[in-house]
């Protein structure tokens, strides 16, 4: 009766000191159904990521964002997608620390684990997430340095340092560090325009793109990546569009330099509720690649949403996943319900 | 009888419309915040999260009529430039990526009017016929815009 007693009143007193906070817990989700005209797989239904994310007002400058998410993989796993403390130090300038979205381009710093956000079902394939095959490093825990609406072009700026590739978000595998720089302007509103920059030396024995949990496959010497990102990015009504396009440059030491090159084109249409959009993607790798798996990808995507309100949205997409070099194209129809709460 | 109709009618319709939409908003401001007037750009920069601290080191707090009243309408449409759906999908996205604390929502002016008097930093909008004795704002020298 006693630990009753106990566990309200704790609980009481959580409750109170998270409204003193202004602490705010949301959450997103999808499910959905696809069909596909592939040997490899069935058609099926699926869960989303059920992703829960806390913001709170600590102080007038400090503020605290973390993102959870579990996700289905031969049961659920639970990942600690984003934790993140961010000091105001003034208008222009704030210092975050923590596990970030690293500020390659736009798409990775605008959409995180949270669907609904996202005007696609999937995320382009050069910021697929790591644990989905993804080639980018998409997560980075360390420190940013960011400002944003500074001066008549509203000017942005990201420089993060970070621990790099082959390193945990609780430890860094060797002495060098990854460094990102993204800025943007916003010359008229609706319209961004960036570039950004991603420097990293990986060490030989870091687990390469290429083999497997059970299987890795391992840098045989260290290795330079950069990664450099141009896009532009118009959100208006009722045109919508996206596009991105990376050069990567993998070098072993003492190799040459590998290049790969990614991007993706997105449009869409509002009319009011209704979006029909289109996506293009590419990922065109170099036969001697070191770190990534080089399988040339293209994805075209076509497919329309229905914005129910502004915590819901019902896709329907036709996708078509091409891979070249082994003639193989797989089609799948996908719908999805994303939503928040 | 058919013009004692139709005058009534018509009264309806003015009764309907006012109603339904408040002309014009007033912009009121905790008095601590030591801000008198501002432009027009500046009050919607301010409201947009791209004025995050004031000259006094406290935190913008936005504060807003819920986006079902006509106030809330306007508001949407007069300093964001967008449909009240447009507006919540805004505000969610920039404290998904982190970038702001979400407004605080009021179905009174009364509720919204003591908040912004009792939080330091606060700022609201609400219809100009709502003023009491919170300090206004002025908006291009003028108390309502």
């Amino acid at each position: 009766m006693c630990k009753k007693y106990i566990f309200f009143f704790m609980l009481l007193l959580i409750v109170g000191t998270i409204q003193a906070q202004e602490t705010v817990i949301r959450g997103f989700s999808d499910v959905g159904a696809t069909y596909s005209d592939s040997d490899e797989e069935n058609s099926f239904f699926s869960l989303g990521q059920f992703d829960l994310y806390i913001t709170s007002q600590v102080t007038d400058r400090l503020s605290f964002v973390g993102e959870v998410v579990f996700e289905a993989e031969d049961g659920f796993i639970v990942d600690v997608e984003r934790v993140l403390a961010r000091y105001q130090i003034n208008n222009f300038f704030s210092i975050v620390l923590g596990k970030h979205h690293t500020p390659i381009g736009f798409w990775n710093t605008a959409y995180h684990h949270g669907n609904l956000l996202q005007p696609t079902i999937r995320r382009p394939l050069p910021f697929l997430f790591e644990d989905e095959g993804g080639a980018f490093p998409i997560h980075t825990t360390g420190i940013l340095f960011t400002g944003d609406n500074i001066g008549s072009l509203n000017f942005s700026y990201n420089i993060m340092i970070g621990n790099g590739l082959g390193s945990t978000p609780i430890s860094d595998n060797d002495k060098g560090k990854s460094f990102t720089g993204s800025f943007f302007i916003e010359p008229v509103e609706g319209v961004k325009l960036g570039v950004s920059g991603y420097v990293d030396k990986a060490s030989a024995g870091v687990s390469t793109l290429q083999g497997s949990e059970e299987t890795p496959v391992v840098l045989i010497k260290d290795m330079d990546q950069q990664i450099l990102t141009g896009s532009v990015v118009y959100f208006g009504t009722p045109i919508e569009l996206i596009t991105e396009y990376s050069v990567v440059s993998n070098k072993l030491n003492g190799g040459a330099v590998q290049s790969t090159t990614a991007f993706y084109v997105y449009g869409g249409y509002n009319f009011d509720d209704f979006t029909p959009y289109f996506r293009f993607d590419r990922m065109d790798y170099s036969k001697s690649e070191p770190y990534f798996r080089p399988v040339n990808t293209d994805e075209i995507i076509i497919g329309a949403r229905y914005d129910f309100n502004f915590l819901s949205s019902l896709r329907v997409e036709f996708q078509r996943q091409t891979f070249p070099d082994l003639d193989v194209e797989i089609n799948r129809l996908t719908t999805q319900l994303a939503f928040g709460f | 009888m058919k013009n004692l109709r139709k005058s009534v009618f018509i009264l309806i319709l003015l009764f309907l419309s006012s109603s339904l939409y408040a002309q014009e908003l007033s912009v009121v401001i905790n008095k601590d915040v030591g801000v008198k007037e501002v432009s027009l750009k500046e009050l919607k920069d301010i409201f947009k999260n791209k004025k995050k601290l004031w000259e006094n080191g406290t935190k913008v707090k936005i504060a807003l009529m819920s986006t079902k009243s006509a106030v809330g309408k306007l508001t949407a449409d007069k300093v964001y430039g967008m449909s009240t759906k447009a507006l919540k999908k805004f505000w969610l996205a920039l404290v998904f990526q982190g970038k702001a604390a979400a407004p605080k929502y009021f179905d009174s002016e009364a509720g919204l009017t003591l908040y912004v008097k009792s939080n330091a930093g606060a700022i609201g909008l609400i219809g100009s016929d709502g003023v009491t004795d919170a300090t206004v704002l002025k908006v291009d020298g003028k108390t309502k815009f």
